[in-house]
Order: C-alpha cells, then sequence, then structure tokens
C-alpha cells in the first residue's frame, strides 16, 4: 500500500501538499511508513537533510 | 569521544608484519591496508564504541577491532574483484591472482588477529564463533547477491540482511561480546536495521548512475529497480522492456535523461528514501530501549553519519 501511495503522490503535486499539511489520510500505511514517508516529504520540502546516514557498505 | 583509529591502524600493520613474512605479500598487504585506512574504519570504530557502550575498559579491544578491519578489508577487496568496478583501488591495479592471492592471506590473518587477542580464552573462543557464524551468514548473502537472485522485495531484504547487516551485526557483537556481555539482541536487530538503510541508501545512489555501476544497466534487482519496473508505463515503458532483456544496452545507452526523469515520475527516489528512513528510524526506537547505553547515543549517531572520521 505504501507503493501505491506513494506513487500516487509522484503523480500529483497538490495531493502531496494535502499530505504534507496533515489534510489526508494515508489508508493502508502504517504507523512507521506514515512517519518515514512524512520525514521525506518535510525533508524535500525543506531542502535539506535532517536526517542522515553515510555511506557505509 | 572515543578515537581509537590510530591504535586499530597499528595493530593491523603489526599483524601484515608479523605473519607476512614474504617480501611481496608484506609489500602488497601494506599497500592495500594504506588504501583502506585512507579511507575510513568504521567497523572498528563500531567495535570499540560497544565495548565502550557495554562496559569494556581493556587495550585488547584495538585487537579486536583490527580484527574486524582486516576482515572488512578482505571482503572488500573480493567485492570489487567480483564486481570488476572501483578501478582506482590499488588492489584493482595488480593482476587478479595477486589481488586474491593477498585477500584471501588477509582474511586468515583476521582470524589470526581474533585468536590473539589478549582476552580470557572463553571471550576468545566466543568471539571467533560470532566471526566465522556471521561472515559464513555473508558469504551466503554474497553468493544470492552476486546470482542476482532476488525476486521480490522480501527476498531482497533477505539477502541484504544476509550479505550486508551480518557485517554490521559482526562489528557491534564484537564490541559486546568483548566486553564480557552475552549476546543482545536488540544490539542484533539495530545492526540489521543499520545494515538494511544503509543498502537503501547505496542503492538510491547506484540507481541514478549511468555507467558500469549503474543498477538499471546492469539489470541488478534492488528495492528500487523492482519498484521503478512495476511502476513504469506508457511512454516510460522501455524501461521495463530493457531490464527484461527485450532491449540492448544499445537502445537505452542515450536515454539518460529520460530516464531520470522517468525515476521521478514513478516516485523511486521517493520510495527508497522512505524506505531507508524506516529502517533508521526503527534502529534509533530500538537504541532508545536500552537506557544503559543512551548516553552513547549522540557518539553513536555522529559516527553513523559521517561525522567522525
Amino acid at each position: 500500500m505504501l507503493k501505491e501511495t506513494i506513487r500516487q503522490l509522484a503523480s500529483s503535486s497538490e495531493k502531496m501538499s494535502l499530505v504534507m499539511g496533515g489534510q489526508v489520510q494515508l489508508a493502508g500505511v502504517s504507523v512507521a511508513e506514515q512517519k518515514a514517508l512524512l520525514g521525506e516529504l518535510k525533508n524535500k520540502n525543506d531542502k535539506k537533510e535532517n536526517y542522515k546516514l553515510s555511506y557505509w557498505l | 569521544m572515543i578515537n581509537g583509529n590510530t591504535l586499530i591502524e597499528q595493530h593491523m600493520r603489526d599483524m601484515v608484519g608479523r605473519y607476512f613474512t614474504a617480501e611481496p605479500l608484506l609489500r602488497y598487504a601494506l599497500q592495500f591496508t594504506e588504501d583502506k585506512l585512507g579511507e575510513s574504519i568504521k567497523f572498528g570504530q563500531l567495535t570499540l564504541l560497544h565495548y565502550r557502550m557495554f562496559g569494556g575498559t581493556a587495550p585488547a579491544i584495538y585487537q579486536a577491532a583490527a580484527a574486524v578491519e582486516l576482515f572488512i578489508l578482505a571482503s572488500d577487496i573480493f567485492d570489487d574483484l567480483q564486481d570488476q568496478d572501483a578501478p582506482g583501488k590499488s588492489w584493482m591495479q595488480v593482476p587478479a591472482p595477486i589481488a586474491i592471492h593477498v585477500a584471501s592471506s588477509l582474511l586468515t590473518l583476521s582470524q589470526q588477529a581474533m585468536q590473539s587477542c589478549e582476552f580470557d580464552q572463553a571471550v576468545r573462543l566466543a568471539l571467533i564463533g560470532l566471526m566465522n557464524d556471521q561472515l559464513l551468514r555473508a558469504a551466503n548473502g554474497q553468493m544470492l547477491d552476486l546470482m542476482d537472485m532476488a525476486s521480490d522485495e522480501q527476498s531482497y531484504l533477505e539477502t541484504v540482511k544476509l550479505k550486508s547487516a551480518s557485517l554490521l551485526l559482526f562489528a557491534c557483537m564484537t564490541g559486546v561480546i568483548a566486553a564480557g556481555k552475552p549476546w543482545q539482541p536488540v544490539v542484533a536487530e539495530y545492526a540489521q536495521e543499520i545494515g538494511i538503510a544503509a543498502q537503501i541508501r547505496n542503492d538510491l545512489r547506484d540507481l541514478l548512475r549511468w555507467d558500469e555501476k549503474s543498477d538499471f544497466l546492469q539489470r541488478k534487482r534492488t528495492l528500487l529497480t523492482m519498484y521503478l519496473v512495476e511502476s513504469v508505463s506508457g511512454e516510460d515503458k522501455w524501461i521495463a522492456d530493457y531490464f527484461e532483456g527485450l532491449l540492448s544496452i544499445q537502445d537505452v545507452e542515450r536515454r539518460s535523461e529520460m530516464f531520470e526523469e522517468a525515476v521521478e515520475r514513478s516516485g523511486a527516489l521517493l520510495y527508497g528514501a522512505v524506505m531507508s528512513r524506516m529502517h533508521y528510524n526503527r534502529f534509533e526506537e530500538l537504541l532508545d530501549s536500552m537506557q544503559e547505553i543512551s548516553p552513547w547515543k549522540s557518539d553513536f549517531l555522529h559516527m553513523l553519519n559521517g561525522e567522525i572520521a
């Protein structure tokens, strides 16, 4: 379900804005997935890395 | 903050100098070791950090961390030889039989280094057991990766757990066991989460490359290439066709810009970033669940983020 949600978001900037504004419920997406998704969208919006992991492997 | 790099490096050089008596073996092994030390010794740092986190204080830990790094060096050489990339590395600039021989010698040396750590015999035996167990897991994962056996997301994650996460687990748990503590399931789980998060991050980088390390051009099945192929349609269908072998590299080699646009449209980058972050978040949750190691959290995160060389 996460995949489908991301496909929809990628195809619609309007939906993306609604999700970022907390105006849309993400049905079928787990709490952990939602937390990571909102974190990444915020990251993208702020244009900065607030989560980092250097290349290890 | 812990920074025992100099001592780890010294033990690595000492082990090479003590056991490699044939001049060319010594020379190449030192050259490869210096090449490695010019980058980072993060796995050894993880061992040190976990040793401190679990109450260890003996200087013998630098020997164990050196053993970990010797293994990682051998593993890096084998990995580059198998992938036939990283032309800038010193081991890729010598004849392959030489590089293979030095790597296999370093692998044995890493075992010897762990065996000769100045810990109690019971601890040494436990460390050797841990080393072999995790390294055999990594060997299974590497084989599955070489054969590109991932058929879906679950099998891909299983391969990553074996291939990549077991090395991180090995580095972390070596510190725990050396400190005289038993196997820590939470450490094992968060090491795995770091391994998965880090591998997906690598995959993100390799998705957009347009050279011999491009996962797409190599038709390598990763979480992201599988997502991409599932997602494309219409004008982007050529991506799936190439991946399935219906188009040749000559057919697509001039389409790098079209590829980037299709990746953006598909959400593949967002998907990878979300998946990596989800595993990283889980690692942080697990770390927070162990109150006794919370004073070390800041150091741990700085190390993972590459802020400690």
